[in-house]
């Protein structure tokens, strides 16, 4: 008897902190949503912010000077990527030109005459 | 309202005088606009020039399909959004330098009342992507319509509320990042 009247208490405690922390929930809940709705809704019946006095007289001298001509990004990169090819075939075509070069310079001629001369010892059958 | 698109018109036949009418009469709007998004004077002031210029140069190329009110804005948040990105690409190519901590901007105009809620707003916009951000800017800030803010971003009404639905849930989420301090404080 005793215990299940413990019992009972302790249900009807349990039941009390369930429900005064279900509050607290909602209260914050609500609070939040109310802090949401007063940020949102901050700007209204605000001033409007106005510009410099000047800022007229400065649009229209842009207006009077000559447009700018904007090359397009895309432009750009073409001119990039041709000039990179125009480089590439350009550093290709000299390596070629100084190895054909080489085969002429003094040292080649000499180890070229070498040989011949090599060669022209080895007539056995003369 | 069709009034705008006839100034517009003569806008296109090189009227000056109709293009002062159309300065003073968006003049504030652009600005407004403009800085809600780089929350910066000067370039706000860069960006009404530049928004302004592209509407006299642009003038004959605008059909009025919709209203000039709606032309206008569109024309200011894609240069506002062209000015971030340009400003983020620079940061990028400075990324060596340290960078100073910018104080919370403070709209000039806001009541003294809602100027700490102000500031969370301006806050939590800086770090919206652009969409929500347009949203978020011309709905709240500019107090727009639903139905102009869908015509300026060119997509629907679900689309637009949907858009601000995330904004909200990313707004709810930032909170606590904010002023996590807040209630401690109080």
């Amino acid at each position: 008897m005793y215990i299940l009247t413990e019992g009972k208490i302790n249900n009807r405690c349990l039941y009390q902190i369930e429900q005064s922390s279900i509050k607290a929930l909602v209260t914050m809940k609500e609070e939040k949503d109310k802090r949401i709705e007063d940020i949102l809704s901050s700007m209204q019946g605000s001033q409007r912010a106005q510009p410099d006095l000047e800022l007229f007289a400065k649009i229209e001298q842009r207006i009077d000077a000559p447009e700018a001509k904007i090359i397009p990004m895309r432009q750009w990169s073409y001119a990039v990527a041709a000039a990179i090819v125009l480089l590439i075939l350009n550093t290709v075509a000299l390596r070629q030109f100084t190895q054909s070069d080489y085969s002429n310079t003094p040292e080649m001629v000499v180890t070229q005459n070498d040989s011949r001369s090599l060669i022209s010892n080895y007539r056995i059958y003369e | 309202m069709s009034d705008h698109n006839e100034i517009i018109q003569s806008v296109a036949y090189g009227d000056r005088q109709a293009f002062l009418q159309i300065y003073t009469l968006y003049t504030d709007k652009v600005y407004n606009t403009a800085l809600s998004y780089v929350q910066n004077k000067e370039d706000a002031e860069e960006i009404t020039q530049d928004v302004f210029t592209k509407v006299y140069r642009n003038a004959a190329k605008f059909k009025g399909k919709s209203s000039a009110s709606t032309w206008i804005y569109r024309i200011t948040v894609n240069t506002s959004l062209n000015q971030l990105k340009r400003k983020k690409r620079l940061s990028f190519l400075k990324l060596g330098e340290p960078e100073r901590d910018r104080p919370d901007f403070e709209h000039p105009g806001v009541l003294l009342e809602n100027k700490e809620n102000a500031k969370a707003l301006f806050k939590i916009i800086e770090t919206l992507p652009p969409s929500q951000k347009t949203a978020f800017i011309l709905s709240f800030v500019e107090d727009l319509p639903r139905q102009e803010v869908a015509d300026i971003m060119e997509i629907s009404l679900k689309a637009v509320e949907s858009l601000l639905q995330r904004g909200k849930k990313n707004l709810r989420d930032k909170l606590k990042n904010v002023y996590p301090n807040r209630r401690k404080n109080k």
